[in-house]
């Protein structure tokens, strides 16, 4: 969140399940501030569909879907498999790789849509806090 | 989730999506680019016949192999002047295989080179070991034509371990982008000469240095072509037999200028064979790289000559 002062805008992580969309109402509710719901497309699909719809019926003021697809599979996805990324001799870990890409894409709709907080909804019971 | 929609089709290597049958379910756009696949006319043909002679039989052996054991085969199969690691992996759906997945990975050439540069490194080392201890155990009678035969094995693998550092250095040299640039043509044919002095100081050879008092520029870097010429007349000092003689000359020519380095052997032999007339690779890569140009003459009586001729500067 931004250091000083109000939140005025942020910029949430969101994938349009449980977590985030009750975290969207909740920021808003808590902060009374904006919120911008951010997508990322990783190639999960089906996920995204109805996703600016869904987001804006929970108060979001604007929906951005990146397509990360193209970046994610070249330079992220292929050194994995170069390097015979498998966690534990099953896990692919798509999910760990894609989360610096989804990061880093964030901060920059932040900035674009002038927003002055990012959030997500990574737990603190997991890594997932940590990838991001 | 259709493969086509994905992150297959973004992947910078070939991927083919295949049923348990080996016909092809879906292939990328590198897959297309990389093996002339007719695009459109890919559903259903069988993915082996996209390959010819062996990586055909390699892709069909694997397919049978995947879908039976239900796990990932991997084997490197050559197609056209590439070379690729194959991973073969099944789709698993309640423990059998429903599909196939090929990923083809490029072997990067040079990568394949410095693995067989270190990988012969180990029995150049063994060899050379052996060859000492028999070298430290010669006595007798006959010890001298012995050692004399041990010490010429010893020479030998001296030069295949030469090569193999010199392809390793070819392909290091590939691997950069040339960098010409203006560079003192004087004092690049110095600094060689005083390398070629130093080695032949140590190695008891015969050395005439000829530089003239001035020399125009050149166009190169001069850095590098420097490492490649010194390592170039340091080994051929270093490989010769005793009392080789040789001459490290410059001298202006055409608006560049020629740098030649002559090898004879004892008493006019040569210290080399006259078959010989390749320039090495890696300082006809090095030169080349700058713009310049190696040629290498053989002759019984002249000896061994290597000239480099660099263009002028602009």
């Amino acid at each position: 969140m931004a250091s000083g002062g109000a939140v005025k805008r942020v910029c949430l992580a969101y994938s349009g399940g449980l977590d985030t969309s009750v975290i969207l109402r909740w920021l808003i509710e808590q902060y009374d501030c904006e919120v911008v719901a951010y997508c990322a497309d990783v190639g999960q699909e089906e996920e995204l569909d109805g996703l600016p719809e869904k987001a804006k019926s929970s108060g979001a003021v604007d929906c951005v879907i990146r397509d990360l697809r193209e970046e994610f599979a070249r330079e992220y996805v292929w050194f994995a498999i170069r390097a015979g990324a498998v966690y534990e001799g099953t896990y692919l870990l798509g999910t760990a790789l894609a989360r610096p890409l989804i990061a880093k894409h964030q901060v920059e709709v932040a900035r674009e849509t002038g927003c002055d907080a990012v959030a997500h909804g990574a737990t603190g019971k997991g890594n997932d806090q940590v990838r991001f | 989730m259709s493969p086509g929609q994905s992150l297959l089709p973004f992947l910078p290597a070939p991927v083919a999506v295949a049923d348990p049958e080996g016909r092809a379910v879906y292939v990328n756009p590198e897959f297309v680019r990389a093996f002339d696949a007719p695009e459109g006319q890919v559903h259903g043909r069988p993915l082996a016949k996209f390959f010819a002679g062996g990586a055909r039989e390699a892709v069909l052996v694997a397919t049978a192999r995947v879908c039976a054991e239900v796990r990932v085969v991997r084997f490197l199969l050559r197609e056209s002047d590439a070379a690729y690691a194959v991973s073969a992996a099944p789709i698993e759906a309640e423990g059998a295989a429903v599909g196939l997945v090929f990923l083809f990975s490029q072997e990067p050439t040079g990568e394949q080179v410095l693995s067989f540069h270190r990988e012969i490194q180990e029995p150049i080392d063994d060899l050379a070991h052996c060859l000492d201890s028999l070298l430290e155990q010669t006595g007798g009678r006959r010890a001298e034509r012995f050692r004399g035969q041990v010490e010429e094995g010893l020479r030998a693998l001296e030069r295949v371990r030469k090569w193999s550092d010199e392809l390793r250095d070819f392909v290091a040299t590939r691997s950069h982008e040339p960098a010409a640039r203006r560079c003192d043509a004087l004092e690049l044919a110095h600094q060689v000469g005083e390398a070629a002095g130093g080695a032949a100081r140590r190695t008891g050879h015969a050395l005439e240095v000829l530089i003239p008092a001035t020399l125009p520029d050149v166009s190169c870097d001069g850095a590098r072509l420097s490492a490649a010429l010194v390592r170039f007349v340091r080994d051929r000092l270093e490989l010769a037999r005793e009392g080789s003689r040789f001459t490290w000359a410059a001298k202006a020519l055409g608006g560049g200028v020629l740098l030649s380095f002559t090898e004879m052997g004892s008493e006019g032999a040569l210290s080399f064979g006259t078959d010989d007339d390749t320039p090495p690779a890696a300082l006809s890569n090095a030169v080349q790289a700058q713009g310049g140009s190696v040629a290498r003459v053989a002759d019984p009586v002249a000896g061994v000559t290597t000239t480099v001729h660099l263009p002028g500067a602009e």
